[in-house]
């Protein structure tokens, strides 16, 4: 119990740092993907072949996209993003850029757990938005994101639990985080207290997470 | 093939499945174009249009489903108004007057899977009838219910032409739906139109209680009457 009193009272501040740096991380990965991985994630279920905007050339980029991503390991598409990220933020380290390549992969992540959800949605749905002249537009907004809003809510809080998993590897290019802590101070100098308090928070965190994605998911299915 | 339904009439389509019947609704609801010849909706032909004027066109035909298609994770009262929505329109009072109509004002707030079948295919006749649309198109609209059910939604589909003035076409399997509200009905086989049948046989088939339905059904007709008297 000392110990882990001890902990507390002598990193305490730098915990609290590596989770606000963690949360950042995180919440970047976030807005990527539902700004761009779920319209992503529906242009490729609208274009696939039978879609409603069938169309092979924007689904065999967008989905290639995916796949290419998706099959990096995420430590190698960090380094193989430093070009890239630098061109972007001017430095590819620190926490400000850091999150760059997470965004990527949040986004590709994203996009196909969206994918699977509205390929579940009965076909019917889609009959009955063309039979009353929806546009695309309201196809997607008001039928699709509907019907599959819980199933949305839901995969985004897995992805969300990932993307904490991930986000520990970018402390290869200084950005922080509590992975990196529990790494940097507990294992490589041996505060092995230091690390185990570290990994509960995490678990901590990931289980309010989940509760809280699973409550807001469940209060909007009325299936 | 030529077919012309005049306003107000409930005509029925009838067929085995994969005579052709869900291709002749297809074309009907502007969803898909002919490869031959031409299909004429209200005065207009669809294959001319693309895109938004196609929708516009589209918005002036209803369509209910075997499968019902409500949206599950809307209202009763949310899923009438949805083709209003659409078209962007509001108009409350038209969806609380059909809500009454169909007879589900008590539960407006509920979700399509608190409904009976029967309750959930009123919801959708009462979504298809809201924007007042010069046709409303029944596909298989009673084989998902019982017979029971089977009489209330076609009761229902009688007093939407009696009382809102639609042009109904249903399209069925089944015989005794036609027999009870149809005046006319198209036969397909095989891909083919085979002949219109005016209906000429009484309007009856879903009178009565289900053994007299039963009986009705599965005994001859002689006999049942020797058995009345």
């Amino acid at each position: 119990m000392n110990a882990i009193r001890d902990v507390f009272v002598e990193n305490g501040d730098k915990i609290a740092e590596a989770l606000l740096e963690t949360g950042y991380m995180v919440i970047v990965a976030i807005i990527a993907a539902v700004l761009v991985g779920l319209p992503l994630g529906t242009l490729i279920y609208l274009t696939r072949t039978g879609g409603p905007l069938e169309n092979r050339l924007v689904w065999g980029l967008a989905d290639l996209y995916v796949t290419i991503v998706r099959s990096f390991p995420f430590l190698l598409f960090v380094v193989f993003m430093i070009p890239v990220t630098r061109l972007a933020f001017g430095t590819p380290f620190g926490t400000t850029a850091a999150p760059f390549p997470l965004a990527f992969v949040a986004v590709a992540i994203y996009a196909r757990l969206v994918e699977q959800i509205l390929l579940e949605i009965p076909p019917g749905i889609l009959t009955s938005a063309r039979s009353m002249g929806a546009s695309v537009w309201q196809t997607v907004t008001r039928f699709l994101y509907v019907e599959s809003r819980s199933g949305l809510v839901y995969a985004l809080t897995s992805a969300t639990i990932s993307f904490v998993s991930y986000s520990t590897v970018l402390g290869v290019v200084g950005g922080g985080g509590v992975g990196d802590f529990a790494l940097r101070y507990g294992y490589q100098e041996y505060q092995f207290a230091l690390m185990y308090v570290t990994i509960v928070l995490i678990i901590a965190c990931v289980l309010v997470v989940q509760v809280t994605g699973h409550l807001v998911s469940r209060a909007l299915d009325r299936r | 093939m030529n077919l012309t339904i005049p306003r107000g009439e409930i005509f029925g389509v009838l067929g085995e499945s994969g005579a052709g019947k869900s291709t002749l609704l297809e074309l009907m609801g502007c969803l898909d174009h002919p490869t031959e010849g031409t299909v004429v909706v209200d005065g207009v032909d669809p294959s001319t249009l693309r895109g938004r004027h196609l929708n516009r066109l589209r918005h002036r035909i209803g369509t209910v489903f075997q499968g019902f298609n409500l949206l599950s994770n809307l209202t009763v009262r949310k899923n009438i108004e949805l083709p209003l929505r659409v078209q962007h329109r509001r108009d409350p009072e038209r969806v609380s007057s059909l809500l009454s109509f169909v007879g589900l004002e008590h539960k407006a707030d509920r979700f399509p899977a608190q409904l009976s079948g029967g309750e959930r295919q009123r919801v959708a006749i009462a979504r298809a009838l809201v924007t007042r649309p010069a046709v409303l198109l029944c596909d298989e609209p009673t084989s998902a219910l019982d017979t029971r059910t089977t009489a209330d939604i076609l009761r229902l589909l009688e007093r939407a032409r009696d009382e809102l003035g639609a042009t109904i076409v249903v399209v069925t399997h089944e015989l005794e739906v036609v027999r009870a509200i149809c005046s006319r009905a198209a036969v397909f086989e095989r891909g083919n139109l085979r002949e219109i049948l005016e209906v000429t046989a009484g309007h009856d088939a879903f009178e009565g209680s289900y053994l007299e339905h039963a009986r009705r059904t599965l005994q001859d007709p002689a006999l049942v009457r020797r058995e009345a008297s």
